[in-house]
């Protein structure tokens, strides 16, 4: 997110960044329940697989996250909700185009968003 | 623990993690001589300590908790489409709780449990009876562990939304597969909403008496049944489960030592408690099990199936059997129908 920065990216209003050491610790039920708490989307960002520095901390954030999506589907909320890319720390620009993606489905209502993301 | 309560400090015991170790099965209660209602003591505990801000020992990284709270958001719709094939009805007298089943599916995907088949089964039996179940969409977790954590603002929350999608639907009776369900809509709703304004009603006392329209297979193999806390010993249904199996033609019927009343817990209860004493009683009565000879232990509990199964993949578990929910296996059974229905 940095790297963007310096390119001139700026968060969007509303939205919250939530630093986590390592993608693979995000858990279900944190995922849940900010969705019980109507936030109304989350975009979980982890390091390229090949970059973990715990062995296998982005392919436990995927499953995760497609576990979270499988219960957010049969609770009647759209699990495209809850966004998931792994990228590099040097992929500024890249880091800009998900965001921006992401963020595009949310744009003609403005509500709270929050991203989660294992990048400083 | 009573006596640490009587004797000590309250906060001290409000804040003792040893409360939450308790299975909450009731068998201190049905072998207590002076009727002591110990379950009721643990869960007024548990509802203390949360008061005072304890948030108890939650199991399988509170995801559990996670989904029950999510059910509580304005947004929440449960999908119905999962049911199946079998004729269901979205307006009409009797109606089908599904509760957390297809929620349980996807956590529990790793050891094989199919809670979905359960909903199938039941409705496809109902359907055999002549029933066409009311699913809706907008009923919510019946708020069984909320409710034995102490939880008590949640259980009101979403018994007020159950009470309220049932009577929309126009419902006079609704049937559940599940015994927990069961237990909240029969003995702790009527506590927080008054007269509900419909009839709980537990699935196997509509299906034995007419058990001869399921038109059952024949099920050449020996089975043994678990009895789960709630059917049993709370709620005194412990023959209803043997009819309806011996109706299975060819079955080899065989019970375990300790049954009925005195059936040992599936080991947990409530998602509170994991340990390695919880397993060594999941272990102990799959043991008990396969010394019937038995090839398929039967439960009626999603729960049950759950741990029970958990336990099988245990490093320590020698016992090879297969568990089976009682619904599933007379839905699979089920004979003389058209197009499996």
């Amino acid at each position: 997110m940095e790297n963007a920065s310096k390119n001139g990216f700026r968060l969007t209003p509303g939205t919250t960044v939530i630093p986590v050491k390592c993608s693979g610790l995000v858990k279900v039920s944190f995922l849940l329940r900010l969705f019980a708490r109507d936030i109304r989307g989350v975009l979980v960002l982890g390091c390229l697989e090949e970059d973990c520095r715990y062995f296998n901390g982005s392919v436990r954030c995927g499953r995760i996250v497609d576990e979270t999506r499988k219960i957010l589907e049969l609770s009647g909320i759209d699990p495209s909700r809850l966004g998931f890319d792994l990228i590099s720390e040097s992929q500024g620009k890249e880091f800009k185009k998900i965001f921006t993606r992401f963020t595009r489905q949310f744009s003609k209502k403005r509500r709270r968003r929050v991203s989660a993301s294992s990048r400083r | 623990m009573v006596e640490r309560v009587l004797l000590f400090d309250e906060q001290e015991s409000l804040e003792d993690r040893e409360m939450w170790a308790c299975l909450t099965c009731g068998t201190c209660d049905v072998r207590c001589p002076s009727t002591v209602d110990f379950t009721g003591f643990m869960r007024d505990l548990r509802q203390q300590a949360r008061q005072i801000g304890q948030e108890g020992v939650c199991t399988h990284a509170e995801v559990i908790e996670a989904v029950i709270e999510l059910q509580t958001s304005p947004h929440f719709r449960k999908a119905t489409s999962w049911i199946g094939p079998g004729r269901t009805a979205s307006k009409g007298k009797d109606y089908y709780f599904t509760g957390c089943l297809p929620f349980l599916d996807v956590i529990f995907e790793e050891i094989g449990f199919e809670g979905k088949r359960i909903g199938q089964s039941a409705v496809r039996i109902l359907n055999r009876l002549g029933i066409t179940p009311v699913i809706s969409p907008e009923e919510v977790c019946c708020g069984h562990d909320a409710y034995w954590t102490g939880q008590t603002e949640l259980v009101a929350t979403l018994a007020r939304t159950n009470v309220k999608a049932i009577r929309k639907a126009g419902a006079r009776r609704v049937i559940f597969s599940c015994p927990e369900c069961y237990y909240m809509f029969k003995h702790v709703y009527p506590e927080i909403v008054g007269d509900l304004g419909f009839e709980p009603v537990y699935i196997l006392s509509l299906l034995v008496p007419e058990i001869a329209r399921l038109k059952l297979k024949p099920l050449n193999a020996r089975v043994t049944y678990h009895d789960p806390c709630r059917l049993a010993r709370i709620e005194g249904i412990i023959d209803e489960p043997r009819q309806a199996l011996k109706a299975l033609p060819d079955i080899d019927f065989v019970e375990m030592s300790r049954t009925g009343k005195d059936a040992l817990c599936c080991g947990s209860s409530n998602w509170v408690s994991c340990s390695r004493v919880n397993k060594q009683i999941q272990l102990d009565r799959l043991d008990e099990a396969a010394s019937t000879g038995a090839t398929l232990m039967v439960t009626a509990c999603p729960k049950c199936n759950i741990h029970l199964r958990c336990a099988l993949r245990d490093d320590e578990c020698k016992t090879e059997i297969e568990i089976v929910d009682l619904m599933v296996l007379l839905g699979d059974h089920l004979g003389g129908g058209k197009r499996g229905t």
